[in-house]
């Protein structure tokens, strides 16, 4: 592929506004999973945001450090998503609900679900009743995955690294497909299972697209599974949103 | 995540949930039974690729949330920022 500074100035070049740049991140022109939070910003925000970033970038170009420009990142996603509902189907509690742990963690049986949407290569859920869809094909779709229920898929305990797979519209896949770890720790699970900090794991776990909906997810699926991990005998569980 | 984990625990199920630190209002607003809140960017919540040593010591703070935790809707945040994995020798 030619690199854009490669090639001629197009003929004409469309003017766009800052507004329509920032926006065009999240599912837009020039989506990025991993900056579409820049479509929260406020312009004069987003300003400072880039300027910030380009005196980062300056300041690790003599030292090579990276974690000033990870850092300023991260506290601009955060303040992107600070007081602003995620949608409509937001919702607020006044009760946190509590079940005391039944003993100490070393003689549990612990259980794991992550909102990664990870499956087993050979098991795929099948979004939409459709067939090998691949990370490309479900972005543009995300809306379609917040207005339909979720569909859970069972990862069996020792299943190879190498035979999992991610898929999901609302994030950036690329650190837990080249590591699972980063969202799906089975490995280290069963390492503390090993040294004694885990009484025992449960034979499957469990993954689902965190963006679905929210309804059904309440009163129909979340029910349906920790009846799942009751019937493997699960007495806590390890929740992990993507 | 949030529904998951208040209807496993209202069904008796102990729960905690690991999450990054822009879905922190979130777990605020739906009260959420023992939240750990990592520093690190979207899709990673345990740490970078590669990086076991930090994705350990999450997992072993939210395991120590979920044996200590005495109340409802408590929140623990882990104040070390994102790195990448550090370079083998």
């Amino acid at each position: 592929m030619t690199h854009p500074l490669e090639t001629a100035h197009p003929p004409e070049t469309k003017s766009e506004t800052l507004r329509e740049f920032l926006d065009s991140f999240a599912y837009g022109s020039r989506n990025d999973l991993l900056f579409k939070w820049l479509k929260r910003l406020p312009e004069e925000e987003a300003g400072e945001f880039l300027r910030g970033l380009l005196e980062k970038i300056g300041e690790s170009s003599d030292d090579g450090d990276l974690e000033r420009i990870l850092e300023h990142v991260h506290r601009w996603n955060v303040r992107g998503y600070a007081g602003q509902p995620e949608s409509v189907e937001d919702y607020s509690y006044d009760d946190a609900p509590f079940t005391p742990l039944p003993g100490p963690l070393s003689q549990l049986k612990l259980g794991l679900l992550t909102a990664s949407g990870s499956f087993v290569e050979g098991d795929d859920p099948e979004p939409f009743g459709e067939k090998n869809l691949t990370q490309a094909d479900v972005i543009p779709r995300i809306m379609e995955f917040v207005k339909n229920p979720p569909r859970l898929s069972t990862i069996p305990l020792d299943t190879p690294y190498d035979r999992l797979r991610v898929r999901h519209p609302g994030y950036d896949i690329r650190a837990v497909a080249e590591d699972p770890n980063v969202g799906l720790p089975l490995q280290h699970l069963k390492a503390l299972e090993r040294e004694g900090v885990i009484g025992s794991l449960a034979g499957n776990a469990f993954s689902f697209v965190g963006a679905a909906a929210q309804r059904p997810l309440l009163k129909t699926h979340a029910p349906q599974w920790v009846e799942h991990m009751k019937e493997q005998g699960v007495q806590a569980a390890l929740l992990v949103p993507a | 995540m949030g529904h998951v984990a208040r209807e496993f625990e209202q069904a008796g199920l102990p729960t905690v949930t690991v999450m990054v630190r822009v879905f922190r209002p979130r777990a605020e607003a739906m009260r959420l039974p023992r939240t750990l809140v990592t520093r690190h960017i979207m899709g990673r919540p345990l740490g970078a690729p590669h990086d076991t040593e930090r994705q350990m010591a999450v997992l072993r703070a939210a395991l120590n949330l979920l044996e200590s935790a005495t109340t409802g809707g408590v929140i623990e945040e882990l104040p070390e920022p994102y790195r990448t994995a550090p370079k083998k020798p």
